[in-house]
């Protein structure tokens, strides 16, 4: 059994009588210790899906149909009280923006401590240690000092730390990061995937990554899923992903990131935009931006098609 | 700290211009408190004897100055019109009002902020729904008004209260709290609609914040949650409430007419009545201080709520 299983994902909210989906049948595995990425433009579902595992989709936003799993337990439609046990506990996630994130008005110490006194039942110095210990493992120089400071006293890229060891001091299985260094300088970024590729090896985490940054992807995942109007398009290894992806999206993606040896000024944007979820029929959702589209890509969605350790969903691939 | 004294003298300065600019409406009127006082058949002489008197035949600076540096000693000089010393019957009529106030205020508080607080967290509910019509219903009624309503609710029709009229605290605690009960509700109401609809609008902002949000993904308990959220919505509603005390005082005036409290309201209108422009500009300077002070500690709340405030 998978540490995370995600069984036919739909989530959706009503508009005009009927439902738009903006995550649309979505099946994924996740093994405890595990990194897995998931990547797509803005508006592919990705956030949504880790939003769905974390049970906090924003109303009226819901999971309409499908499984959420994690450690066997059903996730969709159990009770607040078993999401709230989960929730920090066995599973905890990293949002984007960390500069909101942490509470203006109480110090760090205090809001680390309550997440320790929620699952772990710690309070006063035992809470204490364990604080300084989870600051000191996401990099904060003087820790115990720094219990007492606001968050306006801290830089982006160590509010950012602060979330993290909030997120891991009650030693979850599961890390959601979804874009968890968007919103930061280049140079934190980096510091921050390192960060988290070092925790993942030193607490055993499985790592759910969400990004639109290839590169930050590749290297801490081990395996990614490239989504695209909330379908899977592809899922590989990232090796096999980068050297030769199977699905047009998933080349067209790759093509988009600029390299060193390209012509000065040389960049390969994807032509069109992408997908207005709820404009989105049966079809492909990639087929009208498709230079390899059929016209059955247009009329009929492809099945996901296995390929030893890799899936895709594309009728090119169908023999 | 230093923040906090430049606030304070700051609102001595504003207390300083509002006596100049009373001081210069005063003598910008026609009326002469000596033709109130004398009649209209007075002669001449017998003005100019009332005014030297009292001092009015000197320079309005001097007079300004000579009111000011009494007002500093705590002396608020004599009542132009019937010569009893201002600041007895402030020290008279100032706690009946203040009093008035206090319990209207609590009251309003009382009721506002859970009222608040459980319309923001069950939004577009019953709860929420009702909160609304009682905060339009508060707005909408005139206080003298609802002042009416309630002596022919509470005194009239159930007799457990009565219909106005202040009780001492000698004549004991609850007769004497049993007469505040109807002012205090006809002044508060207002206020309970004023501050529950901020409170539940800061508190709605704050819920959709992002570390609202990670505090529920850290699976924190409504408790938790709850005191997250309620200390960030705070600072507008220490705001709305410290403005709505100085307005208290306002509506107060009214509202002791109506249930015939011994309250401020009497000697200011009988001030304005008579031309007792010194009783006039004591009463409104105290109530301004009030206003100042009010802010003032709202002041100090933000800060001790909120730490970016502090810096």
């Amino acid at each position: 059994m998978a540490l995370l299983e995600i069984d036919d994902l739909h989530v959706g909210f009503p508009a005009g009588g009927r439902m738009v989906e903006v995550v649309r049948g979505l099946t994924l595995r996740l093994d405890a210790g595990q990194a897995l990425g998931l990547v797509g433009e803005s508006g592919s579902g990705k956030s949504q899906t880790a939003l769905a595992v974390m049970s906090l989709l924003r109303k009226p936003l819901r999971v309409t149909r499908g499984s959420i799993r994690l450690e066997g337990q059903e996730l969709v439609g159990a009770p607040e009280a078993t999401l709230r046990h989960f929730r920090g506990g066995a599973m905890s996630i990293v949002f984007q923006d960390a500069m909101a994130g942490l509470n203006p008005v109480f110090p760090i110490g205090t809001q680390l401590m309550d997440v320790l006194a929620a699952h772990r039942g710690l309070t006063g110095r035992a809470a204490r240690a364990v604080a300084v210990e989870a600051l000191e493992m996401v990099g904060i120089r003087e820790p115990a000092a720094r219990l007492g400071h606001y968050p306006h006293q801290f830089s982006g890229g160590m509010r950012q730390r602060v979330l993290i060891a909030m997120a891991i001091a009650c030693r979850p299985k599961l890390l959601i990061a979804d874009e968890p260094t968007t919103a930061l300088d280049v140079t934190v970024q980096a510091q921050i995937v390192e960060l988290l590729h070092e925790l993942r090896q030193k607490l055993g985490l499985a790592l759910l990554f969400i990004t639109h940054n290839l590169d930050l992807m590749a290297e801490i995942c081990d395996r990614a899923i490239v989504l695209y109007g909330g379908r899977m398009m592809e899922e590989a290894p990232i090796g096999p992903l980068f050297e030769a992806p199977l699905h047009p999206y998933g080349r067209a993606l790759l093509d988009c990131v600029p390299r060193l040896a390209d012509e000065p000024g040389a960049l390969h944007p994807i032509e069109g935009a992408a997908p207005t979820p709820g404009r989105l029929g049966e079809a492909c959702p990639f087929a009208p931006r498709c230079g390899l589209a059929l016209p059955r890509c247009a009329e009929e969605a492809p099945p996901e098609l296995a390929f030893g350790p890799r899936r895709a969903a594309c009728w090119r691939l169908v023999p | 700290m230093a923040a906090l004294l430049a606030r304070l003298f700051g609102s001595l300065g504003v207390l300083v211009a509002v006596s100049l600019v009373l001081f210069a409406l005063i003598h910008a009127n026609p009326v002469s408190p000596a033709r109130v006082v004398l009649g209209n058949d007075a002669s001449e002489e017998d003005i100019a004897e009332f005014n030297a008197e009292r001092g009015l035949d000197r320079p309005v600076a001097a007079q300004y100055l000579a009111w000011a540096g009494a007002a500093l000693r705590g002396e608020f000089g004599r009542s132009l019109v019937d010569d009893t010393a201002i600041t007895r019957t402030i020290a008279q009529t100032m706690p009946v009002t203040l009093e008035l106030v206090l319990w209207a205020f609590l009251v309003a508080l009382a009721v506002a902020l859970p009222l608040g607080i459980v319309s923001a967290l069950y939004e577009d509910r019953w709860v929420d729904h009702l909160a609304r019509a009682l905060a339009t219903i508060g707005v909408s009624i005139p206080g003298f008004w609802l002042g009416l309503m309630l002596i022919a609710w509470g005194a009239v029709g159930l007799g457990w209260f009565p219909a106005g009229g202040y009780v001492s605290w000698e004549m004991g605690a609850w007769p004497h709290l049993r007469a505040m009960v109807l002012p205090a509700l006809a002044l508060g109401l207002y206020y309970v609609a004023i501050i529950s609809r901020m409170t539940r609008s800061a508190m709605g902002d704050v819920m959709l914040a992002e570390h609202v949000r990670v505090s529920r993904a850290m699976g924190l308990g409504r408790g938790r949650l709850m005191v997250y959220t309620l200390r960030n919505a705070l600072p507008p509603v220490i705001t709305v409430a410290a403005m709505s005390f100085g307005y208290m005082f306002g509506w107060a005036l009214i509202v002791e007419q109506v249930f015939t409290l011994p309250g401020m309201s009497r000697a200011l209108l009988n001030a304005i009545f008579r031309r007792d422009y010194i009783m006039i500009l004591d009463i409104v300077l105290i109530i301004t201080a009030i206003f100042l002070l009010a802010n003032l500690i709202a002041d100090a709340l933000h800060r001790l709520v909120d730490p970016r405030v502090a810096r």
